[in-house]
């Protein structure tokens, strides 16, 4: 079965835990070991420095990876320290990009509220740029206003934690358009149940990596208790028609 | 076909023996847990090949210990060859102690005692807990603790008194002291004292290298499987041991072998 993974980081970041690396060429022995074909890629400095210097560095890190997918990372354009929207979502897609991922509470403190990412919002849904974001990122409420007042965003939440049934199936019964990344969501049986109540199609693999053991969502995934057909989808069918529909 | 592969393909790993020695089961506070009673439970176990669970009540844990070890006590009573139950003790309530562990000594199926400091808040090394060591030592039990380093109550260091005192208590940190910080702490209190025993549940045991770090610096002899289901999916923790970057023989002991020697357990087709 082909995976896909949707969630991976390289490049040195500050505090490495104990198995963590930070070089492509050692997630791409990773990948070898586990079995897993392709990878979307972010960089360590778009999340902890700058996301400019990050977005330049993916772009070099991942050149010549025919397995390996460059993820951007976006902040306000007001300030000045990014284009528009337009233009900067027009750019990244020119160069391969079929994915931004933010940091606006932890990292870089910016608000997802019309008055600050309107635009860039916008963009994304009119693009079908599917829009990845940690579950620590925004509160629940914060994804379901967000969610109303752009209905077509493509939003993968990333790394809810076990405990967030009680937020997400509401959200995911309301909102079309949200995906949930499975690295983190390791309940007894939840990725089963989402998949039943809200449809395979909605649940995307991703690893986590360099943080955490690969193994733990090929795991989750294969002993999920779906059929095969679910199976595939959430391994790589699901983020492969996404990445697809980018316009 | 090796076990990454089998793990790959979703295939039951029957032929090799699955101990998970620190589950949980019914309903808890805090969030919505998919199956959590002793019938799912086994359905999960039979899915990927696990042949038993020791068990502790998240009723027990979260609220009342006597109300939720009767859950835990009855789902071994059902499925005795797959379920064993930990008697949950409450430091709270240190006199009603003996009385309920003794119930459930009589009736059978009983893995060991569990505590939980932090749900508790109990330090480990509290007075309302000395009656959980005696126990342990009268009856020959083995405790399974809840660990977290950096905990006011769970912490592992608030355990050396305890070892100290209590010689020949057998202990099992639960989540080998939980956070990274607390792992080094950990490998240096086992290197000291021969009964103490890890399991492997948790978030942050999931992460990458921590099984790798725990059978480079510590007795694998002494390492345990386990999920922490159902709060977690066992086959995250499956897929932690089996992917890591250990020998075989390592797995397996892990797996199951240890557990089987600390607890003295034999399965179905163990001869005697």
């Amino acid at each position: 079965m082909k995976l896909f993974d949707t969630n991976c980081m390289v490049g040195k970041f500050m505090k490495p835990k104990l198995g963590t690396y930070f070089e492509k060429n050692s997630l791409l022995r990773i990948m070898d070991r586990a079995g897993i074909n392709n990878a979307l890629v972010y960089h360590a400095l778009s999340k902890e420095c700058s996301p400019c210097d990050g977005n330049r560095e993916i772009l070099e890190s991942v050149e010549k990876e025919k397995r390996l997918f460059p993820v951007f990372t976006l902040v306000p354009h007001h300030t000045g320290e990014v284009e528009n929207p337009r233009q900067f979502i027009s750019k990244a897609i020119a160069k391969g990009v079929r994915s931004i991922r933010v940091f606006p509470s932890l990292m870089h403190y910016f608000s997802l509220k019309d008055y600050s990412f309107r635009e860039a919002l916008a963009e994304m849904e009119k693009r079908k740029m599917p829009f990845m974001i940690g579950a620590g990122e925004l509160s629940w409420d914060e994804i379901d206003e967000m969610c109303n007042r752009h209905p077509g965003l493509r939003l993968i939440v990333m790394e809810a934690d076990y405990d967030a049934a009680r937020f997400l199936y509401p959200l995911l019964k309301r909102h079309p358009n949200i995906y949930i990344e499975i690295s983190n969501y390791r309940g007894h049986r939840a990725i089963r149940d989402i998949s039943e109540r809200f449809g395979a199609e909605r649940v995307i693999f991703g690893t986590c990596l360099p943080f955490y053991n690969p193994g733990v969502a090929i795991s989750l995934l294969m002993y999920s208790g779906l059929r095969q057909k679910e199976k595939e989808m959430i391994a790589s069918k699901n983020i492969e028609r996404l990445i697809k529909e980018v316009k | 076909m090796d076990l990454i592969d089998k793990v790959r393909r979703g295939l039951s790993l029957k032929g090799i023996d699955i101990i998970d020695v620190h589950a949980h089961i019914g309903e808890g506070r805090g969030h919505f847990i998919v199956g959590a009673r002793e019938d799912e439970l086994i359905k999960t176990m039979d899915l990927i090949g696990i042949k038993m669970i020791f068990v502790s009540s998240n009723a027990a844990i979260f609220a009342d210990e006597e109300f939720g070890n009767e859950i835990a006590i009855k789902a071994a009573a059902r499925y005795p060859e797959k379920i064993k139950a930990y008697v949950v003790l409450n430091p709270n309530y240190p006199e009603r102690m003996r009385a309920e562990l003794e119930k459930y000594l009589k009736k059978g199926n009983v893995a060991g005692i569990k505590i939980h400091p932090d749900l508790q808040s109990y330090p480990l090394n509290g007075k309302g807990y000395e009656k959980v060591w005696e126990l342990a030592l009268e009856y020959d039990l083995i405790v399974l603790t809840h660990s977290w380093g950096g905990s006011p109550y769970a912490d592992p260091k608030l355990l050396e008194a305890v070892l100290k005192k209590y010689n020949g208590i057998r202990v099992i940190l639960g989540h080998a002291g939980g956070v990274f910080e607390g792992f080094s702490t950990v490998v240096e209190m086992l290197k000291k004292y021969e009964n103490l025993f890890i399991d492997i549940c948790g978030s942050i045991p999931n992460s990458l290298g921590v099984i790798e770090y725990f059978v480079k610096h510590i007795d694998n002899d002494r390492i345990l499987f386990a999920s922490d289901m159902p709060w977690i999916d066992p086959s995250a923790l499956l897929g932690n041991v089996v992917f890591a970057d250990i020998k075989d023989e390592v797995k397996f002991k892990i797996f199951a072998l240890n557990a089987k020697r600390i607890f003295g357990i034999m399965l179905g087709e163990d001869k005697i």
